[in-house]
């Protein structure tokens, strides 16, 4: 039974290793942004990528929806965009007979893989026809709930917040992202990778590595990786060191943060470091891992005060701050 | 095959139980090693901390000698803090949680040991925890305890070593006020200074043929171990002194028998030089000349001889009781030679010498007692002087006694010094000693001189100063609080020193308002100055 565990553990990082080579024949760099989109994949969460524009977010979600073989839909968020052109809605139709039938016309939300494409670009109200899809895999329209098809991924793209005709994500939108990953300008040798690729008559292609069932099965075999109650409880102590003025609070967290993770972030910690232990070829979670996978896991969720955000604190140096300070043992 | 399921399960079982002995044992060797390496570096570092105590106090005592009874309580208290201190913190457990952990980060495990124990403490009923366990077993195979626990010494260590070290060195100084306190050696409860030792040696060598010698030493012995103290220490010695000198006055007397016995021996051309010899005191020297004139007998003209035995025989009738065997020895020389006897002359005249001799042995031992005596009192007088130093107030320095203040310069005598042991000397030089040792009388110079401590005669004289006139500060008027802000009391309210019409005379409104100052400053200009009060109309 052991070597049972031992090939399912080696396939799951076959699989993984194809796909993000796949993958890496498209994207130049971001090594770790791809490992991470695809972990979160795996980890049945969603993925918010935030850069400014023409950094190949949009080329990273397309071609990972080549990669698997799943339904992709794109939606490109647009001010004027409303809640109803994502998530369909009834339309009245004339039947064979003569007789007007009320149909459900779906929209784009119906998709395995779904890139929301500029998301801060819509309204609030737009952005949170998300929230049902994101986190119960279902979407309301009347009285009817319609269940998504299983895998569901979503793939956000943003802009910075400081650029003109954004709006900022609600709060109750940022928890739903497992991940959130910053894309950052490629380095000159990467560069030169790039327009190698991109400026000839020839454009790389990918196949198709991944299907549907794989991927539901390798879901499985993260949840299946055990973890120690030690490791599991750093991951709640880094978690609740987030949070202002508590026991546990990490001092940066108590100064520049109005609130912090919500056990989302915990969850997302142990999921994440699940996959990073199997990505390593190990059967257990190590503190390693949760260190690994605690910047993408709780950047997001990391909500600063108004002190924060007027000396210009990222998160992610509290969250330097808290993984430095959080003890692995009490 | 139906059987052969129970049977790999068993063997399922014994391998699991295998790896969890495995991982037991390893974490348990881990445990005693991580245990007796802290102990090490616990004791190490105590140690370090502990040593610095005893080595500071030794430097210390190296400086101002630390009494025993006071080095033995410090050291002994240091020594149970210390043993109290080592027990509590050499009380190490060591769970296998943290050997798993230590060992973890020592062989770069990432958290596989202490997962592994974490789930043999907690089992679980999971493939992926036995393939774990497995895996950990194969990973733990590899180990070797003794490298990753080397028991390297802990640098504590060479700290704790420099400081006993030291220590140790401190003690084996050869240096005359160091004690070694590896032999349970350390300074007496009192020390007797350098010259106080002296005096004390030299009182023990002068009286050294007899008891008082060995109750001095008792004195200084039982003061130097704080049998007693320095007050019943001088009392003591004030005591000895007392019975020391009981004998000075038997010397006294001795001196003035001779003396008597020389005014009548003069008379005689023979035994004239004896009388001097006896005036001088000097008894040994008469007993030579009167036996040089016993051995001159036999060609002594006759007159002499008369004059001889008419000098010896009013001598030995004039000469004091104390030297009754001398005044015997003269008698028979007196009747030999009214004998005209010259063989039984000489005879009686050796014995004489021969009394003269004991009574030159007599005086000299009752000399050297009154040296010792003389010696005492210095002691006795320092001793006091020690004691009172700490007591001594710089006022009291500053401000002399009226004694000190009639220009008495020394020989001032201690307050519990003997009365009887003489007057001091007094001669105005300051050195000699304030013990009022007696030296009239003996004519003996004393050995060691030894004075008061010197003391400076201040007197203090009142003087007045006189003031300068000088130009002085210009007068500054300082804002009222009631010139900065309005008052809170209402103007009516307030109690007025003005009369009626004074009252009057403001508050008429025909009165221009700018000129109610002018008017104010009238009354108040005309107020009489004495009265301070307002003004009687």
């Amino acid at each position: 039974m052991s070597t049972a565990i031992e090939q399912q553990v080696e396939g799951f990082q076959n699989q993984f290793t194809a796909v993000k080579q796949e993958i890496a024949k498209v994207i130049v760099g971001y090594d770790d942004i791809i490992e991470c989109a695809i972990m979160s994949l795996l980890a049945s969460g969603h993925v918010l990528l935030e850069g400014v524009p023409g950094l190949g977010k949009t080329k990273l979600v397309s071609t990972l929806s080549e990669v698997v073989h799943l339904k992709f839909s794109r939606i490109q968020f647009t001010p004027d965009l409303m809640p109803a052109d994502i998530t369909g809605t009834n339309i009245v139709r004339e039947g064979e007979k003569g007789e007007k039938i009320l149909e459900f016309q779906t929209g784009p939300i119906f998709a395995n893989i779904v890139l929301a494409d500029e998301v801060n670009r819509a309204t609030p109200k737009t952005q949170s026809a998300l929230l049902e899809a994101m986190e119960e895999q279902t979407v309301s329209v009347g009285k009817t709930t319609y269940k998504l098809e299983q895998p569901f991924f979503v793939l956000a793209t943003q802009n910075p917040l400081e650029m003109e005709g954004t709006y900022p994500l609600p709060e109750a939108q940022l928890d739903r992202f497992f991940m959130k990953l910053k894309v950052e300008y490629p380095t000159a040798g990467n560069m030169s990778t790039i327009l190698n690729r991109t400026t000839r008559l020839e454009e790389p292609h990918v196949t198709r590595v991944l299907d549907g069932p794989q991927i539901l099965d390798m879901r499985k075999t993260v949840r299946s990786v055990p973890i120690a109650r030690p490791i599991q409880d750093y991951a709640v102590r880094i978690m609740m060191a987030t949070h202002p003025n508590t026991p546990l609070s990490n001092a940066l967290a108590t100064r520049y943060a109005r609130c912090g993770s919500s056990p989302r972030g915990a969850q997302a910690l142990v999921v994440g470091g699940k996959i990073r232990a199997l990505l390593n070829n190990r059967v257990y979670v190590s503190c390693d891992d949760i260190r690994a996978v605690a910047y993408g896991a709780l950047r997001h969720r990391l909500l600063l005060n108004f002190e924060g955000e007027a000396e210009r604190i990222d998160t992610d140096t509290i969250i330097k701050g808290i993984l430095e300070s959080t003890p692995e043992t009490l | 095959m139906v059987g052969s399921l129970p049977n790999r399960s068993k063997r399922k079982n014994r391998g699991a139980m295998a790896d969890k002995d495995f991982i037991i044992g390893l974490l348990e060797r881990v445990r005693r090693r991580v245990r007796s390496e802290q102990r090490f570096k616990v004791i190490y570092a105590i140690l370090s901390g502990a040593l610095i105590f005893p080595v500071l106090l030794k430097l210390i005592d190296l400086f101002s000698p630390i009494k025993g009874l006071a080095v033995v309580v410090l050291l002994g208290i240091w020594a149970v803090a210390t043993t109290v201190w080592l027990i509590r913190r050499t009380r190490i457990q060591v769970s296998l949680d943290q050997a798993a952990e230590n060992l973890d980060r020592l062989a770069h495990l990432q958290d596989q040991m202490k997962t592994a124990w974490w789930f043999i403490d907690h089992p679980q009923s999971s493939e992926w925890v036995d393939v774990h366990l497995q895996r950990t077993v194969r990973s733990a195979g590899t180990l070797k305890v003794e490298t990753l626990y080397p028991g390297s010494i802990p640098k504590t260590f060479h700290r704790a070593f420099a400081l006993m070290a030291v220590f140790v060195i401190l003690n084996f100084l050869p240096l005359s006020e160091n004690h070694n306190w590896f032999f349970l050696q350390g300074a007496p409860p009192f020390q007797l200074s350098r010259t106080d030792q002296a005096l004390a040696d030299r009182a023990k060598k002068l009286l050294e043929k007899s008891d008082a010698a060995k109750e001095l030493e008792k004195i200084i012995g039982d003061l130097e171990h704080g049998k007693i103290s320095s007050d019943a220490a001088q009392q003591q010695i004030s005591d000895l002194r007392q019975q020391i000198d009981g004998g000075n006055l038997e010397l006294s007397n001795i001196l003035d028998g001779l003396a008597s016995i020389a005014n009548q021996l003069e008379h005689s051309s023979a035994l004239a030089p004896a009388a001097e010899a006896m005036s001088a005191g000097n008894a040994a020297e008469a007993a030579e000349e009167i036996r040089s004139v016993g051995e001159n007998l036999g060609v002594t003209p006759e007159d002499v001889l008369r004059e001889m035995q008419k000098s010896m025989s009013q001598a030995a009738v004039n000469s004091p009781a104390s030297l009754q065997e001398l005044s015997k020895r003269m008698q028979e020389t007196s009747d030999s030679l009214k004998n005209n006897d010259p063989e039984a002359g000489k005879v009686a005249l050796d014995k004489l010498a021969e009394s003269l001799d004991k009574l030159a042995q007599r005086m000299k031992d009752q000399q050297q007692q009154s040296q010792a005596s003389k010696q005492l009192a210095d002691l006795q007088n320092s001793l006091h002087q020690e004691a009172a130093a700490g007591e001594e107030s710089a006022e009291a320095q500053q401000s002399p006694s009226p004694a000190e203040g009639a220009g008495k310069e020394s020989g001032a005598p201690s307050p519990n010094s003997n009365p009887s042991a003489g007057t001091p000397s007094g001669n105005g030089q300051g050195s000699k000693s304030s013990s009022g040792s007696n030296t009239s009388g003996s004519g003996l110079p004393a050995e060691l001189s030894l004075g008061d401590t010197t003391k400076l005669d201040v007197q203090l004289k009142m003087e007045g100063l006189k003031g300068q006139a000088g130009k002085g500060g210009q007068p500054q008027d300082f804002e009222e609080a009631s010139k900065q802000e309005r008052s809170a009391m209402d103007y009516r309210n307030v109690p007025s020193q003005l009369n009626p019409a004074q009252k009057d005379a403001l508050n008429q409104n025909r009165l221009p308002r700018e000129q109610r100052e002018i008017v104010k400053y009238y009354f108040e200009e005309i107020r009489p100055r004495s009265a301070g009060g307002p003004i009687k109309q």
